[in-house]
């Protein structure tokens, strides 16, 4: 016990706890919280569909390039708020800029999963005109992390 | 004549002043005088202008006859304080009443300004600050600028809250506990509470289609603005009031701090 009271003891201990807490914060905490929002849309889809195995990239971006337009008239596509490229800054409706979907030019997005289904829940409704699935969602994800 | 003079040009400068203070919410009286009351003095403040226009005419006619016919030398009075007529000798004390004067209009002068910038100072009648909350400023200002409160009625925001998954062609929902709290704050903020020019004209007056831009004043002063300027990039489209108007957020809307972009429309 004596041990714990000396000087350089507690020195040590300040030092293991700081150490730890400056690795701890150095970790990408929002990678990881954008891998865990993946992983809640991956178990999702494996509920629905046994035989899902992974999202795909290629899927997403066929998503994102696609014109449904089977929702409402004034949105036909991602595209055309969001331009063709996912690097592109979009433009809403009413003027007001919107930073690229692509994570390399926007770093934050998509960590906050409350955003992240505000926005499907709104986007899909206006693009396809209902809901998108979990498989949508991930795929949708894993293309613009990529990107 | 001198008289009617001087009151017709105070009756223009306070009746200004309070135009000024009740519809531009500006100046020494804007802490006191309603928007009401600044329409009411705009009025009095057009026939004091031709009163003062019919009044300077007169004068300067009254100035030939004096100058021209008696040949009274009014003009270097003005300035000398002394009027040499046969009535008067040309030694006759009058130097004493332009300085005395001088002073006298001075003092009243720096008074009058100190008064004047001290209750410059008070916070306008009929406009204060609205807090706006967090959400309010992310969820509706992703989309578009985040108008104030004041510029739609307590009716046509519940409304307009009603229906955000068909918001003027897009979804625009929110979950319950978003659309609450921003609810509180329009309830509590409408066009009614407040009494500005942008609230008693724009605000307050409901739209079918909710849209401040449908309102006859805001076409009434935008028929002017080509749609180049509301394509230009710095303001998006004619929905971003902040685009133009640098004080929007605030729901003032001062003339003066109007700035159109300048550059090439997107």
């Amino acid at each position: 016990m004596s041990l714990f009271r000396t000087v350089s003891a507690r020195r040590l201990i300040i030092f293991a706890l700081a150490s730890g807490w400056v690795v701890l914060s150095m970790s990408p905490a929002s990678a990881s919280q954008l891998q865990k929002n993946i992983a809640g849309y991956a178990s999702e889809a494996k509920a629905r569909d046994k035989t899902f195995e992974a999202f795909s990239a290629d899927r997403g971006r066929i998503l994102f390039s696609s014109r449904p337009a089977t929702g409402k008239p004034d949105t036909p596509s991602c595209t055309s708020c969001h331009t063709s490229s996912p690097t592109g800054v979009g433009q809403t409706r009413a003027g007001k800029e919107i930073a690229p979907l692509a994570l390399s030019k926007t770093p934050d997005r998509y960590t906050n999963i409350k955003k992240v289904e505000k926005w499907f829940r709104r986007n899909c409704n206006s693009v396809l005109g209902r809901v998108c699935t979990a498989l949508e969602k991930g795929d949708f994800l894993t293309f613009m992390i990529a990107q | 004549m001198i008289v009617i003079l001087l009151l017709v040009l105070i009756s223009l400068v306070v009746t200004g002043l309070v135009v000024l203070g009740g519809q531009e919410n500006l100046g020494p009286l804007a802490s006191v005088t309603t928007f009401k009351t600044g329409e009411v003095a705009g009025e009095i403040h057009k026939i004091a202008a031709w009163g003062l226009v019919s009044a300077i005419a007169i004068h300067l006619l009254g100035v030939f006859v004096e100058t021209r016919i008696f040949r009274h030398p009014v003009l270097t009075a003005m300035i000398t304080g002394k009027k040499v007529t046969a009535e008067l000798p040309s030694d006759a004390p009058g130097g004493t009443h332009t300085v005395r004067g001088g002073v006298l209009f001075l003092t009243l002068g720096v008074v009058l300004l100190g008064v004047g910038m001290k209750l410059a100072d008070k916070p306008p009648s009929g406009w204060r600050v609205a807090q706006v909350p967090v959400a309010y400023e992310s969820e509706c200002g992703d989309c578009h600028h985040a108008y104030h409160p004041s510029l739609r009625t307590k009716q046509a925001w519940r409304v307009l809250m009603n229906g955000l998954p068909d918001h003027y062609g897009e979804d625009a929902s929110l979950d319950a506990e978003t659309a609450k709290s921003i609810n509180v704050y329009l309830n509590g903020n409408p066009a009614e509470t407040f009494d500005t020019e942008a609230a008693q004209w724009v605000g307050r007056i409901d739209t079918a289609s909710l849209r401040i831009t449908d309102t006859p004043f805001w076409k009434m002063r935008h028929q002017d603005i080509g749609p180049s300027v509301f394509r230009q990039k710095a303001v998006g489209s004619k929905v971003n009031c902040n685009g133009c108007h640098k004080d929007a957020a605030s729901g003032r809307f001062d003339d003066a701090k109007i700035h159109l972009p300048s550059g090439d429309p997107k």
